[in-house]
């Protein structure tokens, strides 16, 4: 099957960087070991856009949960020798995620609103579940996309280019935000649904 | 808890608020007490959440060749000039949630016993949604010339090469030549009032046209308010006064005239041959008469006044750069003039004629410009582009150039583009969005930089057409500002004050891109035929001269 290079939301670059400082603390010479590193990042990047998905359900809001991930991503590097080959890494980034999910938030200001610690240990116990069908739920998203009609895919599709708004997407496509906004609800429900019945319709056959 | 519709609505609201990084504090208590308490609320947010995830991901670009490990391709080297996450909408949004919640329950199907969303009887097909269509959409014609047209729209004055839709057009003067899709070709002459109204059909309530209509177009048809004409041959003038009385004369081949009526069917026929014409009064009697064909402006005419005029709009610009290479300034000025067809330089006009600021052309081929005869580069290929090293650190600097961008095939469309990313550097592009963004690294440490946006400046119909860009960088004052035509299209406050400095760059490509980048192809595809880059900012009213004295024609 051709595949098309997922998109990861951490720069390898910035990852790189940040690897290369924390490799470099001591005053010995650098010992970069770059099989670690290679290995490091392709079990992060596999599991990242779940890792990501936990973080943005708790947060909620796109630049946190990207310094989240950032500070995830650091940690979990310098923990590494924590993890155990062969166990599961997903569960290991996510309960690292989980808890640099409430550290983020003790430092959070305390005026901004935000969901209650119930509500954020409560979808953190929930989430799994969701997690765990994430490749399942990739695929039928694939398929969902497929269904759409053309412009609403366009839509979709410019508004998740990476510099977009949807101010942006309104100019591009002409038409007003507010038609635009609520396109975006529409099909976002539709998506939704659609993937719950690809899911359904996959578990009866 | 009632499950209604209402309450779906609710929720979709919330997490759209959320989804666009705009929720507000009330609305953030009121999602927190929807999750708290009830789960299917709960499943509905988690697996909304996992959505917008994994859409962003894969930027929207997610299809069935996809599917598999997110790890099965290599890791793609993913360093992307995108800013912070994009999903932060500048304004709140008031909705019509009434009407949200309306559609949710046609989304829904009516009378669900429950909830957000459950499974339906119908299969997962999704309804084709209607709604007006985007921009470049159902185009009927295409403008392809005028000549000193002045229109009665002046804030949405189509521009030339710009695809036309169904409505009305007011040529308060001058010449614009239409070109159907159908094939049909019609020289309106202003004052005139003209409606498109399909790719075959149009209406002239008064003005005077003339219609070229090949083979491949028989059956166009235009109606005026006494008559409706049909050519099935090949050339007609057609005269409407504003009482409704018109001429019609045709010069070749043959029309179809239909007396008063929208229905060519029920109407009278009368068909007027080569070398004819007929005039029919404002009570829709006609007679024939001795029509002056020279009275229809002819593609040969209207062809040889664009000459003329391109040459007069083409001597005023040559006279108006003098005043350009003669200020201090300007470090870079390419005119594109006065060179060979072979020449792999691109010489330098400013005052200090430096020649370590001439460009290095590398594969671009020369081509016209806005006007025949004027010198242009053509970049097409991701070979194309210039090369020039620009050496110094500045508080501001003005980029301007006259370009033609046929196409947004990358993510990142190269303006100019320092080689890799050092902190100071300046990126000058075009994003796939259509929108100018001028990218500033400010930071060593890590790979920090921010990204000035224009609103979107090219949408798919203004592609292909010359627009004069400006972008303003001013660390003093500290903002960006960019102008399309003069017109000011972005001004951004400066996130961090950096002072620039670029080193060696390419016009129209990225020719180091940074190891690891994930967007290393950005090169342009179009034409520039002027650039220039000043050492300070420039005044809206100095851009605003500087597009009209370049406006490729007035």
């Amino acid at each position: 099957m051709k595949l098309r290079p997922a998109q990861p939301l951490i720069h390898e670059y910035w990852l790189y960087i940040s690897l290369a400082g924390m490799t470099n603390v001591s005053d010995e010479s650098p010992r970069i070991d770059l099989a670690r590193e290679q290995r490091f990042l392709q079990m992060f990047l596999a599991h990242e856009r779940r890792i990501y998905a936990f973080i943005l359900a708790l947060v909620p809001s796109w630049s946190d949960a990207d310094d989240v991930l950032q500070e995830t991503s650091a940690v979990l590097w310098r923990k590494l020798d924590e993890f155990r080959p062969g166990t599961d890494f997903a569960a290991w980034a996510l309960s690292i995620a989980r808890f640099q999910v409430l550290n983020y938030r003790k430092k959070q200001r305390q005026n901004r609103a935000r969901l209650s610690d119930r509500t954020v240990e409560t979808l953190a116990e929930h989430i799994t579940a969701i997690g765990e069908q994430s490749d399942a739920r990739r695929d039928a998203l694939a398929q969902c996309l497929s269904k759409l009609n053309r412009r609403d895919l366009e839509l979709t599709q410019l508004r998740y280019e990476p510099d977009a708004t949807t101010q942006a997407v309104a100019e591009r496509v002409g038409r007003s935000l507010k038609a635009v906004y609520k396109a975006l609800n529409r099909i976002h429900s539709q998506l939704l649904l659609c993937i719950r019945q690809t899911l359904a319709a996959e578990a009866i056959s | 808890m009632s499950q209604t519709p209402d309450r779906f609505a609710e929720l979709e609201e919330l997490l759209g608020a959320a989804r666009e990084g705009a929720i507000a504090d009330e609305q953030m208590e009121r999602l927190d007490r929807l999750l708290a308490t009830d789960s299917e609320a709960r499943q509905f947010y988690l697996e909304y959440m996992e959505l917008c995830s994994t859409l962003r991901h894969y930027q929207g670009r997610l299809s069935r060749a996809t599917d598999g490990p997110d790890t099965a391709a290599p890791p793609a080297t993913p360093l992307g000039e995108a800013e912070k996450p994009p999903l932060r909408s500048r304004r709140r949004q008031r909705m019509n949630w009434i009407r949200l919640a309306i559609a949710a329950t046609l989304v829904l199907g009516v009378g669900l016993g429950s909830h957000y969303l459950s499974r339906r009887d119908t299969g997962p097909a999704l309804a084709d949604a209607g709604g007006p269509p985007f921009v470049g959409e159902g185009g009927v014609a295409v403008l392809t010339r005028v000549v000193g047209a002045e229109w009665e729209q002046t804030d949405s004055a189509p521009a030339v090469g710009s695809a036309l839709t169904a409505g009305r057009l007011k040529l308060r003067s001058g010449l614009a030549q239409l070109e159907f899709y159908s094939g049909a070709t019609v020289i309106l002459e202003g004052p005139a009032d003209f409606e498109l109204l399909a790719t075959d059909r149009a209406f002239c309530r008064k003005g005077k046209l003339r219609a070229k209509v090949q083979p491949a177009a028989r059956g166009f048809s235009i109606g005026t308010p006494k008559t409706h004409l049909v050519d099935v041959g090949t050339e007609f003038g057609l005269s409407v006064q504003e009482t409704g009385a018109a001429e019609v004369y045709v010069f070749d081949g043959k029309v179809e005239l239909f007396g008063q009526s929208a229905n060519p069917a029920a109407a009278v026929k009368q068909e007027v041959t080569s070398g004819r014409g007929v005039h029919i009064d404002a009570a829709g009697v006609s007679r024939p008469t001795d029509s002056k064909p020279k009275e229809f402006v002819g593609v040969l005419e209207l062809e040889e006044r664009l000459a003329r005029e391109a040459r007069r709009r083409y001597q005023a610009w040559l006279a108006a750069t003098q005043k350009l290479r003669a200020d201090p300034s300007v470090l870079v000025y390419y005119t594109f003039e006065d060179q060979q067809r072979w020449d792999r330089t691109l010489r330098n006009q400013a005052p200090a004629q430096q020649p370590a600021l001439d460009g290095a052309i590398v594969g671009c081929s020369w081509i016209d410009g806005r006007w025949p005869g004027k010198g242009a580069l053509e970049f097409k290929r991701p070979s194309d582009r210039v090369r020039l090293t620009v050496p110094g650190e500045y508080n501001a600097l003005t980029w301007m150039a006259w370009v033609r961008v046929d196409g947004l095939e990358q993510r990142y469309n190269a303006l100019l583009l320092t080689d890799g990313f050092e902190v100071g550097a300046p990126h000058w592009q075009i994003n796939r969005l259509g929108q100018i963004q001028l990218g500033v690294r400010h930071s060593a440490e890590e790979y920090r930089f921010y990204n000035y946006y224009s609103s979107v400046v090219f949408r798919p119909d203004q592609l292909g057409q010359w627009k004069h860009l400006v972008t303003v960088y001013d660390a003093g004052e500290g903002y960006v500002a960019h102008y399309v035509n003069g017109q000011r299209v972005g001004r951004k406050p400066l996130k961090a004050s950096v002072t620039l400095s670029m080193g060696s760059v390419e016009i129209g490509n990225w020719g180091v891109p940074l190891s690891g980048d994930r967007n290393p192809v950005r090169n342009l595809n179009g034409r520039m035929d002027e650039f220039l880059l000043f050492d300070r900012t420039l005044a809206p009213e100095e851009i605003q001269g500087l597009y009209q004295a370049g406006e490729p024609i007035h």
